[in-house]
């Protein structure tokens, strides 16, 4: 037995030492193709003489055209095909603005003694949150890049792309996208209204028109940057203003939009009363005569850019040829910036085309029919009601279509990922399933832009003023609230082919309806001349309840002449 | 039961020395990705860098089906498995010979006895200073050869040293120059070449680890392998 047992050893060392002898640094160390594999079987590649023969005479290039089959397999590999099937934009539509015109602080009413008046106010509006919803300004409620589904695919591709690359590669979607997540949109508008009254017959007649610069940036807090840079570093800061100017900002230097209002007298006038009621048009006459003082205008991108993963993978396995790979992919990125820009930033300086026709109602009561008291008859309540229709006009709309994940499950990609099937794929079936994936790949940066009939329906504002303008004194005081609201909008006759337009989401592409409660004040000092009053005031108000709007605030100084 | 151990202990020793020698295949998820992705053309040029590698290692085949070397030494062309084995056995006469000497020097008189290990030191040196001839070269040859795979590989460095690492580990090698070369900075390859391997045995060690870790890259793309396959069908159809 015990011979045996030393047979079975010494076999078993014999077994290893041929084995292992091989790995000893003597003669046979360095063994050769025929050696190591023999002549034929599965790697008979290194024995193969036709092989050989085209490795001997044939130049190879790295850089050689990837086919869609190889693409297509990549992309499933690293998960891109599960990510596509998730939509970035929660929302496509533009946002909110409330315009200059309908602005409690330009409302000509003062107790105006003489039938002309003519007024400028220097002003400036500043919207620190644009509101992207309803609800939020931040414009990840915009964007779903804090979406679980998408978080969770972002996660998938990102550990897939990791465990290829190896655990040195490290990247914390959470966390990074984090960053971002109250990022929103500032807007300025500095600038004069110019006013005038007209009374005759006791009809009065008013008109207002802004000349103003309008600037909107993205936003981020100082102690935001600051982590932002910490996390990818810094731009120089010469680098740094030309890329905000050339991407994250807009501005526009010209005229608003006209308004022409007619109000008259109705019913039984008592002393220290009135009741007016009238007529209204907004003229949509905006007009930008300077663009891009500070920033860019970014043109509606009507034309969708081209993708080519298939030219971007050839270009990327080459070395000589990356950096034009680089260039064709920060240029598409940078591409759907300027596309996002377009929406959020780049807006006109009234309300776009739309035609406004409404009617409004005034009156004034004085507050000692309230309460009875000797100051109170000194004070006036000051009511001001406007209802404006606004007229449909054809113009520019983003959209972008429903998720349709069964187009994904129909093409089945999972095949790309399997051994066997993968040869059953045609060359033609490759290329499409290349060219779906393009496509969708586009869409998720680049909305569909179509002409669209846009009915913004109605706005209405309502302003509420306390009075204090004694004649006998020469300074008065307005406190007061104010409500906008303007309805959610109507889409139709867009522009698109009867298939597309079945696949459009019009929900995300409507602006919804949009409400605020302002505050105000307005500090009047009168100068009285003989043919005419001179009023200097410092006015100012501010939002402090909206939805679907940012809250503002405007300061501004006017001066009148009475006479 | 400890017998049972240690049989299974020495087998698997075997198998895994029979791994070192024989075909690798790598199986971290790069190599899936990049067999999906490298198109016939690049995985021609790892074939070809391989093949060429081969040809300075152990000689072009000729016609008549022998192998000639690359690299002259002494009016004649040898391959560097060759000249390794020259360097070797150059040193080794050296060291026996001036053992025997040292032995010997009571034999000979002072001034003979520093004549003859002159002439033993002058002999090494002007073969060393050959054989070193015959390094240079065939580094500058190599440094030309890889020169395209190299570049290609730019920028992937960190990648590709993941695959040389696994390769290496399961060659059992856990120290080779190959490794070094790899973990080199990017761009400082050719100075490392140049600077940090000093025999030729080393280099045809290194060479040696460099074609098999092409050999262990190679055969882990079944995909690319099967594209290249039909690449040389159609070629030679067209011929």
């Amino acid at each position: 037995m015990r011979f045996k047992k030393i047979l079975k050893l010494f076999f078993v060392c014999v077994l290893c030492c041929h084995m292992s002898g091989v790995a000893a640094m003597d003669d046979c160390f360095f063994m050769e193709d025929n050696e190591l594999f023999g002549n034929g079987g599965e790697y008979d590649i290194f024995n193969n003489e036709d092989v050989n023969a085209i490795l001997d005479t044939t130049i190879f290039k790295v850089g050689e055209q990837v086919s869609p089959k190889e693409v297509v397999a990549a992309l499933v590999e690293i998960s891109v095909v599960k990510l596509l099937e998730e939509d970035l934009f929660l929302s496509t539509a533009p946002l909110n603005k409330r315009s200059l015109v309908t602005y409690p602080l330009f409302l000509c009413d003062k107790d105006y003694a003489l039938k002309w008046d003519i007024g400028v106010n220097l002003f400036y509006n500043q919207t620190t949150r644009m509101n992207f919803t309803y609800d939020s300004s931040c414009l990840f409620c915009y964007l779903g890049l804090l979406q679980p589904n998408l978080i969770d695919k972002i996660n998938g591709a990102i550990d897939k792309i990791r465990e290829i690359l190896g655990q040195d590669f490290d990247f914390d979607t959470i966390g990074t996208l984090s960053l971002f997540k109250h990022a929103t949109c500032n807007e300025r508008r500095v600038g004069i209204m110019l006013q005038g009254l007209r009374e005759y017959r006791d009809v009065r007649f008013h008109f207002k028109f802004p000349f103003y610069w309008r600037e909107r940036n993205y936003y981020l807090t100082p102690a935001e940057q600051e982590e932002i840079e910490r996390e990818f570093g810094a731009l120089d800061p010469d680098q740094q203003e030309e890329f905000q100017a050339e991407h994250l900002i807009s501005d526009r230097l010209g005229f608003g939009d006209f308004r022409f209002e007619v109000d008259f007298p109705v019913g039984r006038q008592k002393k220290g009363f009135y009741w007016r009621a009238g007529v209204l048009t907004t003229l949509p006459i905006n007009i930008a005569i300077i663009d891009g003082l500070m920033g860019s205008v970014y043109k509606k991108c009507q034309s969708r850019p081209s993708f080519s993963f298939e030219e971007l993978f050839s270009l990327a396995t080459d070395p000589e040829t990356r950096p034009e790979a680089e260039k064709i992919a920060e240029d598409f990125f940078l591409c759907a910036l300027d596309c996002m820009s377009n929406t959020f930033l780049d807006t006109t300086l009234g309300r776009d085309r739309h035609l406004g026709v409404g009617a409004l109602f005034r009156s004034k009561v004085p507050f000692s029919t309230l309460i009875k008291k000797s100051w109170a008859e000194q004070v006036f309540y000051k009511g001001n009601i406007t209802f404006e229709y606004l007229f449909p006009y054809m113009k520019c709309r983003n959209f972008i279509e429903c998720p349709d994940i069964q187009a994904f499950l129909d093409r089945h990609f999972e095949d790309y990922d399997d051994e066997e099937l993968v040869d059953e794929i045609t060359e033609a079936r490759a290329r499409d399933d290349l060219e779906f994936l393009e496509e969708k790949f586009v869409d998720k940066f680049f909305p569909y832009v179509y002409m669209t009939k846009v009915r913004p329906r109605i706005e209405l504002t309502w302003s509420n003023k306390l009075s204090y303008e004694p004649p006998s004194k020469i300074f008065g005081l307005h406190l007061g609230l104010d409500f906008w609201i303007k309805s959610g909008e109507r889409l139709s006759n867009v522009s698109a082919s009867c298939e597309r337009k079945k696949r459009l989401d019009y929900c995300k592409a409507t602006r919804g309806l949009a409400y605020q409660w302002r505050g105000l004040g307005e500090f009047i000092f009168r100068v009285k001349r003989q043919t005419k009053d001179l009023y200097l005031s410092l006015n100012i108000d501010g939002a402090f309840a909206s939805k679907g709007i940012g809250k503002d605030f405007m300061v501004t100084f006017n001066i009148e002449s009475n006479f | 039961m400890k017998k049972t151990i240690m049989y299974a202990g020495l087998i698997s020793f075997a198998f895994s020395s029979a791994t070192a020698s024989g075909p690798v295949l790598l199986e971290h998820p790069l190599i899936h990705f990049v067999d999906k992705l490298m198109s016939s053309g690049a995985y021609g040029l790892v074939l070809q860098v391989r093949r060429e590698v081969g040809k300075r290692l152990f000689g072009q085949p000729t016609k008549a089906g022998s192998k000639r070397g690359v690299y002259e030494y002494k009016g004649e062309k040898y391959t560097l498995v060759q000249l390794a084995k020259i360097e070797d056995a150059v040193e080794k006469e050296y060291v026996s010979k001036k053992n025997d000497l040292i032995e010997h020097k009571s034999n000979y008189g002072p001034a003979e006895w520093d004549a003859m290990m002159q002439e033993l030191e002058d002999e090494y040196n002007h073969e060393a200073a050959l054989l070193q001839e015959a390094l240079k070269e065939a580094k500058e040859d190599f440094i030309e050869i890889s020169k395209d795979y190299v570049e290609a590989a730019r920028g992937t460095k960190e990648q590709v040293l993941v695959l040389i690492k696994e390769s290496s580990d399961k060659r059992g090698l856990n120290d080779c120059f190959l490794l070094k070369w790899g973990e080199e900075e990017e761009g400082n390859e050719t100075y490392y070449l140049r600077n940090d391997i000093h025999t030729l045995k080393d280099f045809a060690k290194f060479l040696y680890d460099l074609r098999n870790f092409l050999t262990d890259m190679a055969n882990s793309m079944p995909r690319c392998k099967k594209k290249f396959m039909s690449l040389v069908r159609k070629s030679q159809q067209t011929v």
